[in-house]
């Protein structure tokens, strides 16, 4: 009970952010434990479209962390082929019941403009972004034309 | 108007030398100069030279008896001094401590075992000689170490005459008189802030020194998760214990004893759970296998056959293969194989542990150690560079 309160005010405090980059979220009304956000990356080489990712809030939130899954395709270190995304501020052993949902794409967000090679989920790519950034930029970029939803006005 | 109750009154008279114990009749909304009146009646003692010891403290004339929070069976002390000792200004120094007194009365949380509760809590102080109440505090505490920790606070005890005793602080509850543990993390919610995790406000809340309050409903489940989510960690000297839930705040919960207020079986199940750390990260510790019965001890070594006996069921097991169907020497142990082949073992607690995706940095829900699953030792800033292409 406390959990769903808590989850309707903090899908009102994000789509009033004014935070463009993740403020587009979008919440079935019937179902408050499952958001989409349209992810609106401002930095090279995510910039040329919008990412899709669906939040999925456990009954026990915010006692157990969110997870997080990429809707769309991304060329990406940290994210894998299923859109799964290693993000330490929502790993249960990380996890603290007051991070809000502003903190946790807050993180995203750092993360995709900043990948940590060191944990990679796709080392392949993760060698690409360490050896050749200039290689690295351009697959990305054709992968975000390619696969990435449209950036909203 | 109030019921009215009997409190027994201890009288010592140093001009005398004599000790006489009184039941006096007392209304709860009678200020201690009605009470005096009454006990002038009955020890002869006049107005001027008598006081009141209470929880450290002579009280003032204008204390309200019902402020004290007196249990059934708390008695006050009635003090008459000799001739010399008697002060020239009685009235200034009594109404000082009258005011310093009165707000630290009930304004203190306890976790009553009797009542099921997190309940108010009254401090008393007694003479660590002689066990009295008759005791006045020579200062004031001025932190929760003070009366937490032993032979902080000196006392003169009436009683027993001493210049040179401690002071022992006990916390009972308002409601029943119980001895409870302080809880020194809750608060009143005087500043009305929300709750960190609920973002409800509530009447009182936990805080570990860090101002992120925690409404006691939240602390609670707080507590029920972190134990079923394995995230209390072994902190000496604190204990058993966890963090503030609020992101990246890395204070502690300072003392077990709030954990009583998750209820009893979480309790049980805390206590479980930690005795289980403590016994896992001894090398001669044990778990019984028995389902039954699961207890925690530790093994002693002189077993060369590498059997060991539990305590509390007296199952006989192998230490090896925690079986009692010993299976260590057979090698066709399908089970044993898929283990072996699937995982690696945690290089501090031996945990088998499988990585199932995601990147070679594996934190150990079970001793908490953070390792690099393809070096197989602690996670460090050079392995993480020579290892994530592995």
């Amino acid at each position: 009970m406390a959990g769903s309160r808590r989850l309707q005010k903090e899908l009102g405090d994000l789509k009033s952010c004014g935070v463009r980059a993740y403020e587009n979220v979008e919440c079935d009304e019937t179902n408050l434990l499952n958001w989409s956000i349209l992810l609106v990356p401002d930095k090279e080489p995510y910039n040329k479209g919008a990412f899709r990712v669906n939040i999925k809030f456990p009954v026990d939130y915010p006692f157990k962390p969110p997870q997080i899954i990429f809707a769309t395709k991304i060329y990406h270190p940290n994210i894998d082929e299923e859109g799964k995304v290693c993000l330490p501020i929502i790993a249960p052993e990380n996890w603290k019941p007051a991070t809000r949902t502003e903190q946790v794409m807050m993180a995203l967000m750092s993360l995709i403009n900043e990948p940590e090679p060191s944990h990679p989920t796709r080392a392949e790519i993760a060698e690409e972004w360490v050896k050749d950034r200039k290689k690295f930029n351009k697959v990305a970029e054709e992968y975000t034309k390619k696969h990435a939803e449209k950036r909203p006005e | 108007m109030a019921e009215p109750i009997f409190v027994p009154v201890a009288v010592l008279d140093r001009r005398t030398g004599s000790r006489k114990f009184f039941d006096v009749k007392v209304d709860n909304d009678e200020k201690i100069s009605q009470v005096k009146e009454k006990l002038v009646v009955m020890t002869d003692i006049p107005l001027l030279e008598m006081n009141i010891i209470f929880c450290g403290h002579k009280i003032g004339d204008d204390t309200i008896l019902k402020d004290l929070f007196l249990g059934p069976t708390t008695q006050l002390t009635v003090l008459r001094l000799p001739p010399t000792s008697v002060p020239q200004t009685p009235s200034t120094s009594i109404q000082k401590i009258t005011a310093m007194e009165n707000p630290q009365i009930g304004s203190f949380y306890v976790y009553c075992k009797d009542c099921s509760q997190i309940a108010r809590g009254k401090l008393r102080v007694y003479c660590e000689k002689c066990e009295s109440s008759s005791v006045v505090v020579k200062s004031e505490p001025s932190c929760w170490n003070d009366v937490l920790k032993s032979k902080r606070i000196m006392v003169s005890c009436e009683n027993c005459n001493s210049e040179s005793s401690f002071a022992v602080f006990k916390f009972k509850c308002i409601k029943c008189n119980e001895i409870c543990a302080p809880l020194a993390h809750i608060r009143t919610n005087w500043n009305i802030l929300d709750c960190c995790i609920c973002g409800e406000n509530s009447h009182f809340v936990f805080d570990l020194g860090c101002s992120h309050p925690t409404c006691p409903d939240c602390f609670k489940e707080y507590v029920v998760s972190c134990l079923s989510e394995n995230r209390f960690e072994l902190r000496p000297p604190l204990g058993f214990t966890i963090q503030c839930p609020f992101t990246a705040c890395n204070r502690y919960v300072k003392d077990v004893h709030h954990f009583y207020v998750a209820g009893k079986e979480v309790y049980q199940k805390y206590q479980q759970k930690a005795t289980e750390r403590l016994v896992t990260i001894d090398d001669e510790g044990v778990c019984c296998p028995s389902a039954k019965c699961g207890a925690y001890f530790f093994w002693e070594p002189e077993n060369e056959d590498n059997l060991t006996q539990c305590p509390e069921c007296h199952l006989s097991f192998c230490m090896r293969c925690k079986s009692k169907d010993c299976t260590c020497q057979e090698m066709d142990d399908e089970t044993k194989e898929t283990i072996e082949t699937t995982t690696k073992k945690c290089p501090k607690c031996a945990a088998p542990t499988e990585r199932n995706g995601g990147c070679a940095h594996i934190h150990c829900p079970s001793c908490s150690l953070d390792w690099c699953f393809l070096c197989r030792l602690p996670w460090t800033e050079d392995c993480q560079w020579n290892h994530w292409f592995g």
